[in-house]
C-alpha cells in the first residue's frame, strides 16, 4: 500500500486490497458451487479453497488478510444457501484462514517456497475438517468411531488442499514479474 | 457572461514510481454549461486529466492547482464533480438498478426520502425510469452507460466528467448518448469528455483540447486533426498463385437461443472463401460474438451446421493451428512471464520444433510490429502492446481462418488502421481467411472483400 | 444471484407464520434448537426434539420432499455412522448411540436449512447490515455481486485458451500433468481480472464518495411480493417472473399463488 492511500477496514487494508481479498472470496465460492454440481466429492473443495486462501496472502501479504477472506466467504456462503450448517460455517472458513495467517505472521516468505505452501495448505486444510469432529464430540460420538472418522477426513481434506496450494509460488512469481503485485505491501495502481 | 467552473493551471503530476509525468503544465478555464472535448492518443494522460479534477490520484507528485467553482445550491448531499469511468461493467457495484443510483447519495448519508426522489429524478433523466427493481445483469451496453451516467447524476454535480462513454457503444448507442448529453448541456450541465473519436459529439461539444504526452494544446472550435479520422486505404494485393479458392468457413441455417434472451441467431448461413477479407457488422446484441462462437465450437446451435477450415461442426480442441480467435479485451488471455513465451505457447503445444518455433515466433513479433518487446513481462505493456500481443499469439501457428471479435475495442485511431495493416496481410502472406466481427465501421473503407450485416440475429450480404 | 437447482435449501415462495418471522428470530430459535440437538441424550429428550424440530419445519409449508433434499447427505452419513458403532460395539450395543449421533447431527442442521427456506437473500443482506459494518458488508455484497462478472470472465478466458491448446475440460485435468494450464492458463488471468477489476471497482466506490464517512444510509427498498402475499383472494398480482424463475415450487405452494 502507497503511504498516501486511504485505509479503508480493519485499520490495514485499502478499499482495494479490501476489495481484492472479497474477489478470493468470490472464487471460492464459484469453485465450492462448479465442484459441487460436477463432482460430489467430499472435501475436494479444499483443493481451490487453500489455493485462493494462499493466493490473497500471497497477493495482499498482511496479517489478517486471509481471516477477512474466510470471513467474507462464511458470511456469502450463508447468504447464497450454501451454509445450511448455521454457525460451523465460520469455524469451517475461519479455521484454516486463521492458521494461514498465523504461519504469515511467523514465516512470511513462507508463499515463495512450494514445500512450504504444500505444508500450511495441508495443515490448514486438515484443521477445517476437525471443525465437524467438534460437533460429533459434543454431541456425544463414541471416540473411537469419532477418531476413526476424523483420521480419515483429515487426511483426505490435507491432500487436496496441499496439492491445491502447490501452484501458488509459481502464480505470485508471475504477478510479481508482471508488476501487477509487490513482496510488500506497496502495489502499483 | 457565464463563469468559470473549472480552472486548471499549470497541472502536472507524476504517478508513484514512474520515470516520466503522466501530465505537464495542463492547463485550461472551462465556463458553466460548456462541453469540452478531450482528444489524443491512447496513453496521453486524458483519464489521468480527468481523475486529477475529480481528486482521485493520490501520492506521486502534483504541481499546478485545480479551481472548482461549487455552485450556490449546493447541499451537503451534493458533490460538485461526478465521473462516469470507461467501463460500465466494472462501474457497477450493485444489483438493482435503484440500489446502483442511490449508492453515491448513501455515501453522502442523505436521508431515505431524499435519495428516494434523487433516485427517480436520475433515471427520468437518463430515460431509465421505471426500471428501478430491474438486475443490471440484463442490461444492454447502452443502458449500462445509462445507468452509470444516473448513478453520478444523483449526487447532483454540476460537473460531468465521461472518460471515453462510447467505447462499447454502436452507432445507435453513441447517437442515443449524444442527444442525452445535449439534453444535460441544456439544463446547465458543463461537460468534460475524452474520446478517441469525437465525431458522433461535434454538434454538442464547444471546444476540443488537444492532449499530447501529458501536454495540453490550444483548444480549438473545430475537430482537430479531421483527416485523421477520414478512411484510409491500407495496401492490399491480391494473393498470388491462387486460381481457385476454397470453402474456409461455411454455416449452414444456424439456429441459436438463449433460455434467458431469447433467438440469438435465425437461420444464419454463411459462406467465406479462403483467403476473403470479412467485416461483419452490427449493433450491439445482433449476435455477432454468438456467430462467431458457434463457428467455433464454443456454443452448439440449435439447428444447422458448421464447416470451419475443412473440419466439420468442429470443437475447440480441433482448432488449435488452423483456426485463430480473438476475443474482446484480449489481453485477459496473457500468463506467460514473457512476450516470447505467449507468442510460443501455441506452437509448443502443436508440437512444433524448437527451431522452427524460434523462427516463427521472430517472425510474428515482426509482423505485429513489437519484435523489440521479446524478453518484457506482457502484462506491463501497455493496453495497445499487449492487445498485439495476443494478436501474434494467435495468429503464430499461422491459421488457416482468423476471427476476430471486436478487435477495435479500448483502440485509438492510429492504433485501429495499424491493426487493420497486419491483418490485411496475413492473407497475402499465409492465405489466411479472416473475418472481423465489430460494431464500429472499419477505419479503411475498403479493406474488406466483402460486409455482412447482422441484425436481429439476421444476416444480410452487402458484396463490394 | 448464485442459486443452483442442485443445492438443498432453496428459498421457498409462500406464506407460512414462519416465514414472516424476522430474520433475527429465525436466527434465534434455530441457535436453541441446534443447542438442544448436542445436548440430548436419552431417548424421550430426542423423540421430543425430532418432533419440535419437525413441526417447526412444516409450520414453513416445507414438504417431505424438500426435507429429503435438505436432509439426504446427512442420511448418507447417519448410515456410515451407525454402521461404524455397529462394526466396533456389536448390533446390540452399537445400533442405538449411532441412530441417536446420526439424528442429532440432522436435527442440528435443520433449523439453518428453515432459515434459508423461508428467508429471501435481501432480507438476509438488510438484517447483515445490522449485525456488520457497513465496510465489511460492502465487501461481502459485491463479493456476491461479482460472480456473475467473474464466471463470464472465467467462460471467455476458458475459450481463448482451449482454442491456443490449452489443456482445461474436466477429462483433461484429471491427469495431473494438465494441471500447469490450470493454474497458468486459466486461473492465473483470472486473478490478474481480479486485481484491475478491484482498481476499478474501487476508483468507481471511492468517486462516488465512499468509505469518507464513519456511516451511510440506505434507500428503502420495498419488500418484493409483498402485495402477493398480503392482498386479498382475487386480488393477488401474478407471480413475478423473476421470482418464478428462481424458486421450486411445490403443488400446493403454487395453488396459494394463482
Amino acid at each position: 500500500m502507497n503511504s498516501h492511500e486511504q485505509v479503508f477496514l480493519w485499520n490495514r487494508f485499502t478499499l482495494r486490497e479490501a476489495l481484492l481479498l472479497g474477489f478470493c472470496a468470490t472464487f471460492i465460492i464459484l469453485t465450492r458451487a462448479g465442484l459441487r454440481l460436477h463432482l460430489h466429492l467430499p472435501g475436494h473443495v479444499m483443493f481451490f479453497t487453500m489455493f485462493f486462501y494462499l493466493l490473497a496472502r500471497g497477493c495482499v501479504p498482511k496479517i489478517g488478510a486471509v481471516t477477512l477472506v474466510g470471513l467474507i466467504v462464511s458470511l456469502a456462503s450463508i447468504l447464497l444457501g450454501m451454509g445450511s450448517k448455521g454457525p460451523v460455517v465460520f469455524v469451517k472458513f475461519l479455521l484454516p484462514a486463521l492458521l494461514v495467517d498465523l504461519a504469515g505472521a511467523l514465516f512470511p516468505s513462507f508463499i515463495s517456497s512450494m514445500v512450504a505452501c504444500a505444508l500450511v495448505g495441508a495443515l490448514a486444510a486438515a484443521l477445517r475438517s476437525l471443525s465437524d469432529t467438534g460437533l460429533e464430540w459434543l454431541s456425544g460420538m463414541e471416540e473411537e468411531v469419532l477418531l476413526r472418522k476424523t483420521v480419515v477426513t483429515a487426511c483426505l481434506f490435507a491432500l487436496y488442499g496441499g496439492f491445491g496450494s502447490l501452484a501458488v509460488p509459481s502464480i505470485i512469481r508471475r504477478l510479481r514479474k508482471n508488476g501487477l503485485i509487490y513482496r510488500g505491501s506497496d502495489r502499483k495502481w | 457572461m457565464k463563469s468559470d467552473v473549472l480552472n486548471i493551471d499549470g497541472l502536472g503530476y507524476r504517478y508513484p514510481g514512474a520515470s516520466t509525468p503522466a501530465l505537464t503544465n495542463v492547463s485550461c478555464a472551462i465556463k458553466a454549461g460548456e462541453c469540452i472535448c478531450l482528444t489524443g492518443d491512447s496513453g496521453c494522460g486524458k483519464t489521468t486529466l480527468l481523475l486529477a479534477i475529480k481528486g482521485l490520484l493520490r501520492g506521486g507528485s502534483h504541481s499546478g492547482t485545480i479551481k472548482i467553482a461549487l455552485p450556490v445550491s449546493q447541499d451537503a448531499w451534493s458533490v460538485p464533480v461526478g465521473l462516469v469511468f470507461q467501463k460500465a461493467e466494472s462501474q457497477i457495484l450493485c444489483t438493482t438498478v435503484a440500489e446502483e443510483v442511490a449508492f453515491g447519495p448513501e455515501n453522502l448519508c442523505a436521508p431515505p426520502e431524499e435519495i428516494d426522489v434523487r433516485v427517480r429524478k436520475a433515471l427520468m433523466s437518463v430515460g431509465l425510469d421505471g426500471c428501478e427493481t430491474r438486475n443490471v445483469e440484463r442490461f444492454s451496453a447502452g443502458q449500462k452507460q445509462r445507468l452509470t451516467i444516473a448513478s453520478v447524476l444523483s449526487m447532483n454535480p454540476s460537473l460531468l466528467l465521461l472518460d471515453e462513454p462510447t467505447s462499447q457503444l454502436d452507432r445507435q448507442g453513441k447517437q442515443e448518448l449524444c442527444t442525452l448529453l445535449a439534453g444535460f448541456k441544456k439544463q446547465g450541465y458543463t461537460i468534460v469528455m475524452t474520446e478517441h473519436d469525437p465525431r458522433p459529439f461535434t454538434t454538442i461539444i464547444d471546444r476540443y483540447l488537444p492532449i499530447a504526452d501529458g501536454r495540453s494544446g490550444a483548444p480549438t472550435l473545430s475537430l482537430p486533426d479531421r483527416e485523421r479520422y477520414e478512411s484510409k486505404t491500407a495496401a492490399k494485393t491480391e494473393p498470388t498463385g491462387v486460381t481457385e479458392r476454397g470453402v474456409a468457413i461455411h454455416a449452414r441455417e444456424i439456429a441459436l437461443s438463449y433460455p434467458e434472451t431469447g433467438v440469438a441467431l435465425k437461420q444464419v448461413s454463411l459462406k467465406v472463401l479462403q483467403g476473403e477479407r470479412v467485416h461483419l457488422s452490427g449493433g450491439n446484441g445482433a449476435g455477432k460474438s454468438s456467430l462467431l462462437r458457434c463457428l467455433a465450437g464454443l456454443e452448439t446451435p440449435g439447428s444447422g451446421t458448421v464447416e470451419l477450415a475443412g473440419i466439420a461442426n468442429p470443437r475447440p480442441e480441433h482448432l488449435p493451428g488452423k483456426v485463430g480467435v480473438l476475443f474482446q479485451d484480449p489481453s485477459r488471455q496473457l500468463f506467460a512471464e514473457s512476450v516470447h513465451n505467449e507468442v510460443a505457447f501455441s506452437l509448443h503445444r502443436l508440437g512444433h520444433p524448437p527451431n522452427e518455433i524460434e523462427r516463427v515466433v521472430t517472425e510474428t513479433l515482426r509482423i505485429c510490429g513489437i519484435g523489440h518487446l521479446g524478453e518484457r513481462a506482457p502484462l506491463t505493456l501497455s493496453f495497445g502492446e499487449q492487445h498485439r500481443v495476443a494478436l501474434a499469439a494467435v495468429i503464430a501457428p499461422r491459421p488457416a481462418v482468423l476471427l476476430l471479435d471486436e478487435p477495435f475495442a479500448g483502440l485509438d485511431f492510429p492504433q485501429r488502421l495499424s491493426l487493420l495493416e497486419i491483418l490485411a496481410e496475413l492473407p497475402d502472406r499465409y492465405g489466411a481467411t479472416v473475418l472481423i466481427a465489430s460494431h464500429d465501421e472499419l477505419p479503411d473503407h475498403t479493406w474488406a472483400d466483402r460486409t455482412l450485416k447482422l441484425s436481429e440475429g439476421r444476416l444480410d450480404e452487402t458484396t463490394h | 444471484m448464485l442459486r443452483s437447482s442442485d443445492y438443498a435449501c432453496q428459498y421457498m415462495t409462500h406464506d407460512s407464520p414462519v416465514h414472516r418471522l424476522g430474520a433475527g428470530w429465525k436466527i434465534a430459535i434455530g441457535t436453541l434448537l441446534s443447542t438442544l440437538a448436542v445436548g440430548v441424550r436419552t431417548p424421550a429428550e430426542l423423540l421430543t426434539l425430532v418432533v419440535v424440530a419437525l413441526g417447526y419445519y412444516f409450520m414453513a409449508r416445507l414438504t417431505l420432499f424438500d426435507l429429503w433434499r435438505d436432509a439426504r447427505f446427512f442420511v448418507l452419513q447417519a448410515v456410515l455412522i451407525t454402521t461404524l458403532y455397529c462394526l466396533l460395539n456389536g448390533l446390540s450395543k452399537g445400533f442405538w448411540p449411532g441412530v441417536r449421533q446420526s439424528v442429532q447431527i440432522i436435527l442440528f442442521y435443520i433449523p439453518g436449512a428453515v432459515l434459508l427456506r423461508t428467508t429471501r437473500t435481501g432480507d438476509m443482506m438488510r438484517g447483515l447490515r445490522r449485525v456488520v459494518s457497513y465496510r465489511l458488508s460492502f465487501l461481502v455484497f459485491v463479493s456476491i455481486r461479482f460472480v456473475p462478472f467473474f464466471l463470464r470472465e472465467l467462460d471467455e478466458i476458458m475459450a481463448a485458451q482451449r482454442l491456443r491448446g490449452a489443456r482445461l475440460l474436466p477429462r483433461q485435468l484429471i491427469d495431473p500433468r494438465n494441471w500447469g494450464d490450470l493454474f497458468h492458463c486459466l486461473l492465473l488471468p483470472l486473478m490478474v481480472r481480479a486485481l484491475k477489476t478491484a482498481d476499478d471497482v474501487s476508483l468507481s466506490a471511492e468517486a462516488r464518495e465512499f468509505g469518507t464517512r464513519k456511516q451511510r444510509t440506505f434507500i428503502n427498498i420495498p419488500r418484493r411480493d409483498e402485495s402477493a402475499i398480503t392482498a386479498p383472494e382475487g386480488q393477488r398480482p401474478a407471480c413475478p417472473a423473476e421470482v418464478r424463475s428462481c424458486c421450486r415450487l411445490g403443488p400446493e405452494a403454487r395453488k396459494g399463488l394463482s
